[in-house]
C-alpha cells in the first residue's frame, strides 16, 4: 500500500467512524412541540372560524380575551398553523419576542403554505417584516446576562428568514 | 477562450432571469434539485411540494445533442463502469441534496451574495482536489471502447420524451400547485435556455468542476493552455455575470442572513460539495456536465444520469436533503457513507503499475 491507499483507506475510517458516532447519539424523531398525525377536515374549518373570531377580538384590543381563545384553540386545534399564528401575534403584543418567534417557528412547519404566496392564507411580507424588526430588536436587547436567553430567539429569527426568502424544496 | 467566456455568461444570466421570471429563488439552473423536480412529476416520490418536469434539464441533453450532431461529434464511448457511474450519480445527488444545490447553484449563491455557500465552494474545491489526486495517483474507470452508436441514443430519447410529456402535460405526470415545484419560469423560456446553454456546454466542454481541476492539474502552465486557462475564464464569466444580472434584477443581497435554500449546518455543506467535487472529478464532469456528455452520445455519461435520476427520488423519499432547519440525521448518515463509497472506489480502481 502506498501513501494515498494509506490516505484513503484512513478516511474511510473515519467517515465510518463518524457514521457509528451519529447513530449513537441519534437525536428524537420528531419536535415535541408538534403533535403527530393530520387534522380532520372538519375540524380545520372550524378550527379557522374560531381563529377569525378570536384575531377579530385581539384586533379590537382585547388582548386577554384573544390569549385566552388561541391558549384554548391550542388545546382543540393542536396542528393548525393559523392558532401558532395567532399565539405569535399575541406574544408580540405582550413583547414576549422569543415566544412570538417560536409560535411563528411552528405555525410556518405545520402550514407551510403561509410562506406561499398562491395561498389564500399567504403571511410571507408580514412575516418578514415581524421577524426582521423582532430580530434587530432582539440584537439590541442582547447583552450580557441576556445573551443565553436570546440565542435560541435569534437562531429561530434567522431560521424564519430563511424560509421566508424560500427554497427549492 | 471567448467561447469558454460566452458560455459562462449564458448560464449566468440564464439561472438569474429564469429565477426572476419564476423558479424558485437562486434556483433560475440548478440540476438536482430540477431533477428532484422531475422524479417528483413521474411519481417516484411523494413530495407534493416538488413535483414539476422542469423542462432545463431535457433541454441541457437535447441543446447538447443538436450541437453534437450538427458538428458530427457525436461521441459514443464506454468505459464499461456503467454500474459504478450510476452509483456515483446516486452520491452526487446525495450531496447536492445535502448543500441544497449542485455547482451551478452554488455560483448562482455565490454570485447572488450568499455567503452561507463559501464553505460549499471551499469543499468543492477540496473534493477536487481530492479526484485529482486520485486521477494522478493511477485512478481509472477502464479503457474505453466504441460501443453501438443506438445506446447513446437512451438517454437523449428518454429527455424528448421527459420533454414532450412537459408540453403535453397528461393527467398521470404530476404538478405541484404550491411550494417549490409550482415556481417555474415560462416554458418557452426555459427550453430555450437549456437549448442554448447545452449546445454551448457541448462545444467546449464547461464544467464548473473541470475548470478547477485544471488549476489543479496544470498549475504554474494554466497561461499555456488555452483549455485549462478558458475553462477558468468560463467558470470565472459565470460568477460574474450572476453578480450582475443579481445585482440588476433585485435578487443581490449579501450577507449570511435570510438566504434563500440555506442552512447554517455549514460543516455539512462544505462536507456535502467535497462529495460532489470528488465524484464529479472520478467519472469525470460535474452534474451538469454529465447531462451534456449524455447528450452528445456519452454512454457512461447515461449511466451517470440514470444514476442521479434515481438518487433525486431517494433524497426526497428517504428525507435525505437538507433544509431551512439544517442537514436532516439521515443525510448525514447518507452523506458520509456516500464519501466512504468514493473513496473505496478511489482504491478499487487504482492502477498501481503505472
Amino acid at each position: 500500500m502506498d501513501r494515498l491507499d494509506l490516505a484513503a483507506s484512513a478516511a474511510i475510517a473515519v467517515l465510518l467512524a463518524g457514521v457509528f458516532v451519529l447513530a449513537v447519539d441519534e437525536p428524537s424523531a420528531a419536535p415535541p412541540d408538534v403533535p403527530a398525525g393530520p387534522s380532520a377536515p372538519a375540524d380545520d374549518a372550524r378550527c379557522a372560524a374560531e381563529v377569525a373570531r378570536a384575531r377579530g377580538v385581539l384586533e379590537g384590543g382585547g388582548l386577554a380575551a384573544a390569549s385566552e381563545a388561541a391558549e384554548s384553540l391550542l388545546r382543540s386545534c393542536p396542528r393548525d398553523g393559523d392558532v401558532r399564528l395567532l399565539l405569535g401575534d399575541v406574544s408580540l403584543q405582550r413583547d414576549d419576542l422569543p415566544g412570538a418567534l417560536a409560535h411563528y417557528r411552528l405555525a410556518v412547519d405545520l402550514e407551510p403554505d403561509l410562506l406561499d404566496r398562491r395561498a389564500p392564507n399567504f403571511q410571507g411580507r408580514k412575516l418578514r417584516h415581524v421577524v426582521e424588526e423582532a430580530l434587530e430588536e432582539l440584537e439590541r436587547r442582547r447583552t450580557g446576562s441576556a445573551r443565553e436567553t436570546f440565542a435560541d430567539a435569534l437562531k429561530t429569527a434567522r431560521y424564519l428568514l430563511r424560509r421566508i426568502a424560500g427554497s427549492c424544496g | 477562450m471567448v467561447n469558454y467566456v460566452l458560455t459562462g455568461v449564458v448560464l449566468g444570466l440564464g439561472g438569474v432571469l429564469l429565477a426572476w421570471w419564476g423558479n424558485p429563488p437562486r434556483t433560475g439552473a440548478c440540476v438536482s434539485c430540477f431533477l428532484e423536480n422531475i422524479v417528483g412529476a413521474l411519481r417516484l416520490h411523494a413530495n407534493e411540494r416538488m413535483q414539476y418536469l422542469r423542462p432545463e434539464i431535457p433541454a441541457f441533453v437535447l441543446g447538447a445533442l443538436g450541437a453534437a450532431a450538427a458538428r458530427r461529434d457525436l461521441v459514443h464511448r464506454s468505459s464499461g463502469a456503467f454500474t459504478l457511474r450510476f452509483a456515483v450519480g446516486v452520491v452526487l445527488m446525495i450531496g447536492c441534496a445535502v448543500f441544497m444545490g449542485c455547482p451551478l447553484k452554488l455560483g448562482l449563491r455565490l454570485g447572488a451574495g450568499d455567503m452561507t455557500a463559501l464553505t460549499g465552494a471551499i469543499g468543492l474545491a477540496a473534493g477536487v482536489f481530492l479526484g485529482v489526486q486520485a486521477v494522478r495517483g493511477g485512478f481509472s474507470l477502464g479503457r474505453e471502447t466504441t460501443p453501438r452508436a443506438v445506446g447513446g441514443f437512451l438517454v437523449p430519447a428518454m429527455m424528448a420524451a421527459l420533454l414532450a410529456l412537459a408540453v403535453v402535460e397528461p393527467g398521470f405526470i404530476a404538478k405541484s400547485t404550491r411550494g417549490a415545484g409550482a415556481d417555474h419560469a415560462p416554458l418557452l423560456a426555459s427550453l430555450a435556455f437549456g437549448l442554448v446553454a447545452g449546445a454551448l456546454a457541448q462545444r467546449n466542454g464547461f464544467c464548473i468542476t473541470g475548470g478547477v481541476a485544471h488549476l489543479f492539474l496544470w498549475g504554474r502552465r494554466l497561461p499555456d493552455c488555452p483549455r485549462a486557462s478558458g475553462m477558468l475564464a468560463g467558470v470565472g464569466a459565470f460568477v460574474v455575470a450572476v453578480v450582475v444580472a443579481s445585482a440588476a434584477t433585485g435578487q443581490f443581497s449579501p450577507g449570511l442572513v435570510g438566504q434563500p435554500s440555506s442552512n447554517e449546518d455549514y460543516g455539512w455543506g462544505f462536507l456535502a460539495m467535497l462529495t460532489v467535487g470528488f465524484g464529479s472529478i472520478l467519472i469525470r464532469g460535474c452534474p451538469f456536465r454529465q447531462l451534456v456528455l449524455a447528450g452528445s452520445g456519452d454512454h457512461d455519461a447515461g449511466g451517470a444520469v440514470l444514476g442521479m435520476l434515481a438518487g433525486a427520488a431517494l433524497v426526497q423519499d428517504w428525507g435525505l436533503a437538507g433544509a431551512a432547519a439544517g442537514t436532516p440525521f439521515a443525510g448525514k448518515i447518507a452523506l458520509l457513507l456516500g464519501l466512504a463509497f468514493l473513496f473505496a472506489v478511489t482504491l478499487a480502481y487504482r492502477d498501481r503499475s503505472a
